[in-house]
């Protein structure tokens, strides 16, 4: 029983782990990654705005409404990440196999670290108030 | 629910499952990033060799699981911690302390953009290709997880969700 119900999985796994298809996906996700959240939140381009008090959501980035609490943007920077990721990250399957080969895999981890600069100053106010 | 337990019960709650959840996923990535920067030669010895003698290829898939499921519980109670916590920590003048937190928050989500190029090469540990990058971005995810799991605790401390 174990065996029967435990197979699909492993097998669905080892597929994963063997992809072409899912390299490219993961590499390109993983290098798109922190450039679109870190444009997203440079450029104040959330996907929706929340307002947590009213539980409203309104698209796009909006500002808070009176009377109504402060606006959320990070839900919006993280639902735009994973979304236009998963969507280069699905287009790059579709192109030939020598193009993403050219990726250097160091990106993946060299990108996060220079996107500490423009996070750090994007959050200016926060270091020179008081 | 809250005819049970108070409205401050449950988003402590919250807190602590949330707080529970990083611990987990900070022992497994620090077990990891031990394992690949001081890879052990031979059989384990003291206390540290044993540290970082684990089979590191085994922690990715829970790694990936514990931090998406970290995420999900930070991504809720943050819709209390905008109005309850951070308006009076802003209050209060703790703007280094709120912008620490805002630095957490874009890093566990550029490190959520990692996990699946992450768990690939892990999951493909024998390729040789893909040991220095593999490498790497467990030694960022565990920086990150640390910072994150540090500056939660200090919010926490100057203000938590019980206050």
């Amino acid at each position: 029983m174990s065996t029967v119900t435990g197979t699909p999985a492993a097998a669905k796994s080892s597929s994963l782990t063997t992809s072409a298809k899912f390299r490219t996906f993961a590499i390109v996700f993983g290098v798109a990654a922190p450039i679109v959240y870190t444009i997203s939140e440079l450029l104040s381009l959330p996907l929706f705005t929340f307002h947590p008090a009213t539980y409203r959501f309104e698209w796009g980035w909006a500002p808070g409404r009176s009377g109504e609490g402060p606006a959320m943007y990070w839900y919006g920077w993280v639902a735009g990440m994973l979304i236009g990721c998963t969507v280069l990250g699905t287009l790059a399957t579709f192109a030939p196999e020598r193009f993403i080969k050219k990726i250097p895999l160091a990106l993946l981890w060299v990108l996060p670290i220079l996107a500490i600069f423009p996070l750090v100053w994007a959050l200016m106010p926060f270091w020179t108030k008081g | 629910m809250f005819e049970i337990i108070s409205v401050n019960t449950f988003w402590t709650i919250l807190l602590i499952i949330h707080g529970l959840l990083s611990v987990a996923l900070l022992g497994a990535l620090t077990h990891q990033a031990m394992a690949v920067l001081m890879p052990v030669r031979q059989a384990a010895g003291n206390f540290v060799d044993r540290f970082r003698a684990v089979p590191a290829a085994g922690y990715a898939t829970a790694v990936c699981v514990l931090w998406v499921l970290t995420f999900i519980m930070g991504a809720w109670i943050y819709i209390k911690f905008r109005i309850y916590i951070r308006i009076p920590i802003e209050q209060a003048g703790f703007w280094k302390t709120q912008g620490f937190f805002e630095l957490k928050e874009h890093f566990v989500t550029i490190g959520m953009g990692l996990l699946p190029a992450y768990w690939y090469f892990w999951k493909n540990a024998r390729d040789p290709q893909y040991e220095s990058v593999r490498k790497w971005l467990t030694v960022v995810l565990c920086v990150i997880i640390w910072f994150g799991f540090l500056v939660g605790h200090v919010i926490n401390n100057v203000r938590g969700y019980g206050s």
